[in-house]
């Protein structure tokens, strides 16, 4: 970390991140999933995909800056409220994932921290929401339906954050600025895609 | 409206693009999105699925109380309440919060947020509410709309005395 490449390398890694955090933030409003899970006001929380990526692969300062400076950037463009509902649940979701980071390969895939993760971020959103609105109902009559569909979106964003955590795990280049291999683990960063197929858990092969 | 559960099990099956080739019988089978699963993850399934389904079931929506009319919160303030019969004659209110404009229509027994002009517009497609505990809110303009049962009713008034005395 200490070379200067390197440090370069970190600060434009993470400044790519938080411009990919903001334009997936923008873009899915454009989603009418109203339409398809007639819930006010879900969103897809695609990204939730960064966050994702830069837990599992990068320190958690970078996770931390990232999602503080895509909130801030995304409160600028569009009001108040929406910097305290990004920053509440973005927040609270790194935090989730962070600690379920710490199972991760053993207990939970990438798509188990997704799904922590995507319903931290809701459970985050409806405080935030019920301390504006004061009203503490909002937590029984509204969390349950956010966070049954913060399961289908929550895995849909883990399968898609697949691909890209594993192209950091294999990238020679990216090695300087990720955070270590858990000490738990066997040692080699472990592949995402790899799968037990349950063909060839009864085979006779390794 | 209905969701078809096939389309959100297509919607899985776009995860798959790993093929694997079995040793023993030379067979390429296609990797499916829930062979990344681990069991921690069936566990997380199975938690925020119980969860919320508890929390579902006690909610006052499903309860089958009859609705006795409806409120509009500001700030945690009723600023204006509808009885059944106002519902449903029928009607629009105007209201301003936060600087923001909205438009509310009732009708029928209904009340919706009808327009808005607040970012988000959650509030207008929450669409119409009718059931005891069902809301429609507006975050940006900390507005609340919200159909009382008889029995929320009655804690809504002792809470607002002005409105027994008016």
């Amino acid at each position: 970390m200490s070379r200067q490449s390197d440090r370069i390398r970190r600060l434009t890694t993470d400044a790519l991140l938080i411009s990919l955090a903001l334009v997936l933030s923008i873009a899915e409003r454009w989603i009418p999933l109203e339409l398809l899970i007639p819930v006010p006001g879900i969103k897809l929380g695609l990204a939730n995909i960064v966050t994702l990526v830069a837990v599992l692969c990068l320190y958690p300062i970078d996770a931390i800056a990232l999602v503080t400076v895509r909130s801030l950037i995304l409160g600028l463009i569009s009001g108040l409220t929406t910097f305290l509902f990004s920053l509440s649940g973005g927040l609270l979701a790194l935090m989730v994932m962070w600690l379920a980071g710490k199972l991760y390969d053993r207990v939970f895939s990438v798509i188990g921290i997704s799904l922590v993760g995507a319903a931290a971020h809701n459970i985050g959103q409806i405080f935030v929401a019920g301390f504006i609105l004061r009203e503490p109902l909002l937590m029984t009559t509204y969390l349950p339906v956010l966070l049954l569909t913060s399961l289908v979106t929550g895995t849909l964003t883990g399968v898609a954050a697949l691909p890209v955590i594993r192209w950091f795990t294999r990238s020679n280049q990216m090695k300087a600025i990720m955070k270590p291999v858990n000490p738990t683990s066997s040692g080699s960063r472990p592949d995402p895609l790899e799968t037990k197929h349950p063909a060839q858990h009864n085979g006779s092969d390794v | 409206m209905v969701i078809d559960p096939t389309i959100l099990m297509g919607a899985m099956d776009i995860g798959t693009p790993v093929e694997k080739v079995d040793n023993t019988t030379n067979k390429r089978q296609s990797v499916r999105w829930y062979h990344w699963l681990k069991w921690g993850d069936w566990l997380i399934y199975g938690l925020v699925g119980t969860l919320s389904a508890i929390l579902l079931l006690s909610s006052p929506a499903i309860s089958g109380d009859a609705a006795s009319g409806a409120v509009l919160i500001r700030d945690g303030e009723t600023i204006h309440r509808w009885s059944l019969q106002e519902l449903e004659e029928g009607g629009s209110l105007a209201v301003d919060a936060h600087d923001y404009h909205y438009q509310i229509d009732y009708s029928d027994g209904r009340i919706r947020f009808v327009s808005a002009d607040c970012p988000d517009k959650v509030c207008v497609t929450s669409g119409w509410i009718s059931r005891p505990g069902q809301i429609a809110v507006c975050v940006p303009g900390h507005l609340m709309l919200k159909i009382n049962s008889d029995a929320t009713g009655e804690t809504d008034q002792s809470e607002d005395v002005d409105v027994i005395i008016k």
